[in-house]
């Protein structure tokens, strides 16, 4: 009687996740092809533009290479093959090859790059680079300062934390200060079972320079994060329950206050919010299932789509009400599992996790 | 014993046909907007544009004011009662202009609910026939009608009506006499909800040899819209709650089908055009169904648009072999709600729905 019981408890319990699950699943989504004007991949990037970063003048920073440390068992064992880079591409000379940018000494063999963000200072020009680096050991923020003339990075400090538990994405809030979010807790195998069982096991962290402290807790599949123009608000993805959510930031403290939850219909990865229309852009998955089979084989094709979100309320709120609109679709066969979109004067970037990074000029 | 078996057996049956019905119900299935370019409505069609024919000149002709209340009216908006049906000329080489009402025969004033529309070009002549799919209040009929350019009216030339004919859907013109015609359900009442919770099949499709009809398909659900290929050789036919375009081999002259592929679009299609200059088939979708009969209960309230184009890479005896899908334009419903129809013109495309407004857009990406 008990073990029935117990069998019909865990038979309803994992019904309600493949509920939950599977609009973000999408088993039946499509991958369709749409433009915004002419698009073409950007070389040599073939092992993946998992995250961009823009400044204001138009210069772009891409992490790429990374290795996944989930269930790498399952993974295309090419993907153990990557190298971990970061490439600057010129949006003001979009005709140019994306460059490698010069590594510090003491990253070169050591580097796994996920999210990346920058600060630059206003007045003096100088540019900060802040990379989630998925070390042997570790994960760590990488704070570098980029040297224009030479193309290079040096490091100015490595950010260790026993608060970094699977970091995920960085948002620079000052030349030493950042957000990190961590997307769970378990690396490896274990990774899988959080996820189908749902554990809330991911945080937000601050590091104002000096300390880390937990700015958002026990919460489940977060992801990507981006600053308003002001300054003011943060917005941060979750992945499978297709939303990004809003918070107010706290100037004394750096802590979070939530505001409210933008729901975007898809799974979505990267969020870049345009400083000059304050719409927000999205790397999506419109095949969480086809993303899977992705992973374990590279060769089949994973579709992709890019979301904007542009704001229609008013100055207090913003983001009361919304358009929700989508530029770019592909099957996988120019780009697939998109990860990030970033806009710049009518042109467009968009990276993947393991993949190539388009270029599009948009007409539309 | 027995009654935990057969309380057992429906808790399956009805997870099963609830997770069937929930894929093409796209709960949760947001109208994403893009444009192919410029994009705006055409007066003055604000009450429905469910089908679109257009000629080998781009002259297009639009059903419009679809009554839907013979179909369940406690379901619908009671306001679908208040619709006129009509047809509208809208001309792609003149695009600025408005649509224009084309006046229909006296037969057929205050008895006109049109829904799917074909029609046939006389290459000597140059003599346009339409064939309309007609909800009267006595019956499902196909009306054919002659179109006098002059005076933008329409002649009747024939009536047909048919014991086969249960819920009419879409037309397809074989010649001035026959054609082909799909039954979307077997009751036109409110009953009609029980064939997809049941998974019923009884619909079927149907040849009008200018005679006789007979059912060329039976035991089916949910057919929906039916062109032709370029070369006269496939039929192609919508399923829209399994999200399907099938392609059917035909022998011309018996009108016999043979199914020879699924493709399995991701979105409830809703009618398809056969371009005949590519080859590519447009189809006016409905991202969610789900939303679609939440408008279609209150006007007001938008539903979600998507137009997908399926392009062909095949050989020229089996274009579909492999294929190609894109999806030029998307709205939230603020422009147009509900597309039902998709036809493309030289680089331009017009968008209709089954009970909101016409989009007319250029294509440039």
């Amino acid at each position: 009687m008990i073990l029935k019981a117990i069998v019909l408890l865990i038979a309803l319990f994992a019904l309600q996740r493949v509920w939950q699950l599977s609009p973000g699943f999408g088993i039946h989504s499509k991958g369709y092809i749409h433009r915004p004007g002419p698009c073409r991949t950007v070389k040599p990037i073939q092992t993946g533009s998992e995250d961009i970063t823009l400044t204001d003048n138009g210069i772009a920073f891409i992490s790429s290479g990374l290795r996944l440390n989930l269930c790498k068992q399952l993974f295309d064992k090419k993907i153990q093959q990557f190298t971990g880079r970061i490439y600057k591409f010129n949006f003001n000379d979009p005709a140019h090859a994306a460059v490698e940018v010069a590594l510090p000494r003491e990253l070169e063999k050591d580097f796994n790059p996920h999210g990346v963000s920058h600060w630059k200072d206003a007045s003096s020009d100088e540019l900060w680079l802040f990379v989630v680096n998925h070390r042997k050991d570790n994960d760590n923020v990488e704070v570098m300062k980029y040297n224009h003339e030479l193309n290079s990075l040096s490091l100015v400090r490595s950010v260790q934390s026993t608060m970094f538990t699977s970091v995920n994405d960085i948002l620079a809030v000052g030349p030493k200060s950042f957000y990190a979010s961590n997307d769970g807790y378990f690396h490896g195998c274990l990774r899988s079972l959080e996820v189908v069982v749902g554990l809330a096991l991911g945080s937000v962290v601050f590091f104002d320079g000096v300390t880390a402290s937990l700015v958002v807790q026990r919460q489940s599949d977060l992801n990507s994060m981006a600053l308003s123009e002001d300054g003011t608000r943060l917005f941060l993805t979750k992945t499978f329950e297709q939303q990004i959510n809003i918070f107010n930031i706290s100037k004394e403290n750096g802590n979070l206050m939530f505001d409210r939850a933008i729901d975007v219909g898809v799974s979505i990865d990267n969020i870049y919010a345009d400083p000059v229309s304050e719409d927000l852009w999205l790397g999506a998955h419109s095949s969480m299932y086809l993303l899977s089979q992705h992973m374990t084989n590279l060769d089949a094709k994973a579709p992709s789509k890019v979301v904007r979100v542009h704001p229609l309320g008013l100055e207090a709120d913003r983001f009361e009400s919304y358009e929700l609109h989508s530029p770019f679709g592909d099957d996988g066969r120019l780009i697939s599992r998109s990860s990030s979109a970033v806009y710049y004067q009518e042109q467009m970037l968009v990276g993947s996790i393991s993949d190539t990074l388009v270029f599009c000029d948009i007409i539309v | 014993m027995f009654l935990k078996t057969v309380a057992f057996i429906l808790l399956a049956f009805l997870v099963q046909r609830a997770w069937k019905l929930s894929l093409g119900f796209g709960t949760s299935d947001v109208g994403y907007i893009n444009r192919p370019g410029p994009c705006r409505n055409v007066a003055p069609i604000e009450t429905g544009s469910e089908d679109i024919a257009v000629t080998s000149n781009g002259l297009a002709f639009i059903s419009s004011g679809m009554q839907l209340s013979d179909m369940c009216s406690s379901a619908v908006d009671a306001r679908f009662s208040q619709f006129v049906g009509r047809i509208y000329v809208f001309d792609f080489q003149n695009s600025k202009q408005d649509a224009v009402e084309v006046s229909l025969p006296k037969e057929l004033q205050y008895n006109f609910s049109p829904h799917g529309i074909d029609l046939l070009e006389d290459s000597e002549t140059g003599e346009i026939l339409l064939f309309v799919v007609n909800h009267r209040k006595i019956g499902e009929f196909v009306e054919i009608l002659s179109y006098q350019p002059e005076s933008r009216s329409l002649s009747m030339v024939r009536s047909v009506t048919h014991e086969l004919f249960t819920s009419l859907n879409d037309v397809l013109a074989i010649d001035r006499n026959s054609f082909l015609v799909s039954n979307d359900a077997y009751f036109r009442s409110c009953w009609r909800i029980l064939e997809p919770l049941l998974g019923l099949r009884w619909c079927n499709f149907i040849y009008f040899d200018g005679t006789v009809g007979q059912s060329i398909i039976e035991n089916g659900h949910d057919f929906n819209s039916v062109a032709l290929s370029r070369n006269g050789k496939q039929v192609y036919l919508t399923r829209p709650s399994e999200m399907k375009l099938e392609i059917y081999n035909r022998s011309k002259g018996t009108e016999t089908l043979k199914l020879h592929q699924s493709i399995n679009v991701g979105m409830a299609v809703d009618n398809v055009f056969s371009d005949q200059s590519t080859g590519d088939l447009w189809l006016g979708s409905h991202p969610s169904l789900a939303l679609l009969t939440k408008h279609l209960s209150d006007i007001d309230l938008r539903a979600p648009s998507q137009v997908i184009r399926i392009q062909p890479l095949g050989p020229q005896n089996d274009p579909f072999n492999t294929y190609k899908l894109f999806s030029p334009f998307g709205d939230d419903g603020e422009l147009v709600s509900g597309s039902s129809s998709a036809v493309h013109f030289k680089d331009k495309l017009l968008i209709g729905t089954v009970a909101h407004k016409v989009a007319y857009c250029e294509v440039q990406s």
